[in-house]
């Protein structure tokens, strides 16, 4: 196996991301595929940290349009399901915060909110979280 | 930063995270302190997502499906390539061809205006007085000698104004300039003859016809043809220029 270069080496949580989107491992396959198709037709990519950011643009964009899945099928897909039924932006908020990739400031421009918009959706998220995990509050 | 900032911001980033080492982060640590509700506020909110975040810590990437995405990755060059589709090439190639054509229109005869310098010296000419002229009695076109005797070299009248009759001529001075005045009885005009390079008038392109008025009463009409400027001053309007630039047309 190739290793990952140092500036692709974010394609893990790229894929994560993608899991949580679509819920279906073959779905998230093919939307990092085809998000990186995207990618590589634009000019402007620059050094690694615009490419991810652009990356993740792309997904954020491509993979809301999919529609949610009912039922789980796969262990991993298990795993994620919390999060892939919590509503936009909040899901694509607290996944991207957890995948820690993005600064506060970088995050909140992903989803065009300001800092305090950007609290309240994450806790949205975290409170449908702590409601499905039982998490302490 | 005051408490409730403080707390908003620690919110929207993790304690390990991309924040976690900057200057801001640190001091809405130390803001929070300073309340112990927003203090464990704080550490719940730690303890939730740090059990939250274990959903996308043990989900692993299969190895057959990490492989096909490096190798795509791969073949994507992070390096800005500059193509003549990429919009901020456009907007350079624009505005490159703008800064041309600009530049084009202001040296190249400032597209077809009568010159302001022209138009200066048209205003001195029209104010001479018959008096002020030296009596001749001969075609426009056979006073070249007469004006080189006076010093006036390369006095040049286009073919179809030679036949003109002038009553009076002179060389008047603008600027310390010589500038060759004749009058015409004929629909009471002057002709003036300048080396436009004296006056740093420059007619791009030459021999073709600019007109103006001037002073409310008169109209002018001017071209440049072998280095010298040949300029008609009637009394009257632009459209009285017309019918003599018609049917002196070269």
């Amino acid at each position: 196996m190739n290793p990952i270069s140092h500036d692709w080496s974010f394609l893990p949580e790229a894929w994560k991301y993608a899991l949580v989107l679509t819920a279906r491992e073959s779905a998230a396959t093919a939307l990092v595929s085809d998000s990186l198709a995207t990618l590589s037709k634009r000019h402007d990519l620059g050094d690694s940290i615009r490419a991810r950011r652009l990356l993740f643009s792309i997904l954020y964009h491509q993979g809301t349009k999919i529609p949610r899945e009912s039922t789980p099928e796969s262990t991993a897909e298990k795993n994620i399901f919390p999060l892939h039924e919590l509503e936009e932006p909040s899901r694509s908020a607290i996944t991207l915060l957890y995948l820690g990739l993005f600064s506060a400031e970088h995050l909140a421009g992903l989803f065009g909110q300001s800092e305090s918009e950007l609290a309240n959706t994450l806790s949205r998220a975290r409170a449908a979280l702590t409601t499905k995990f039982a998490l302490p509050t | 930063m005051s408490p409730k900032s403080a707390r908003t911001f620690l919110s929207i980033c993790l304690p390990d995270g991309p924040d976690s080492s900057s200057p801001r982060f640190l001091k809405a640590l130390d803001a929070i302190s300073r309340s112990e509700s927003l203090q464990c506020d704080y550490k719940e909110q730690i303890a939730a997502d740090n059990q939250a975040r274990q959903i996308l810590t043990i989900t692993a990437v299969p190895d057959q499906v990490l492989q096909p995405l490096v190798e795509q990755a791969s073949t994507i060059s992070n390096t800005r390539r500059f193509t003549l589709r990429d919009p901020a090439m456009l907007a350079v190639l624009i505005g490159f061809l703008l800064l041309i054509a600009l530049l084009a229109w202001h040296f190249l005869g400032r597209a077809g205006v009568f010159p302001e310098e022209a138009l200066a010296i048209a205003a001195e000419g029209a104010k001479l007085r018959s008096e002020q002229f030296e009596m001749v009695d001969q075609p426009a076109g056979s006073l070249e000698d007469w004006f080189l005797l006076k010093g006036f070299e390369r006095f040049h009248v286009p073919d179809s104004f030679t036949q003109y009759q002038v009553v009076g001529a002179r060389i008047f001075k603008i600027e310390n300039q010589p500038v060759a005045v004749l009058a015409v009885p004929e629909n009471f005009m002057f002709f003036m003859v300048f080396d436009p390079a004296l006056f740093g008038i420059s007619m791009t392109p030459t021999d073709t016809w600019r007109t103006a008025e001037f002073d409310y009463k008169y109209a002018a009409a001017i071209r440049e043809s072998k280095g010298m400027c040949f300029m008609v001053v009637i009394m009257g309007k632009q459209k009285d220029l017309i019918p003599l630039l018609t049917r002196s047309k070269l």
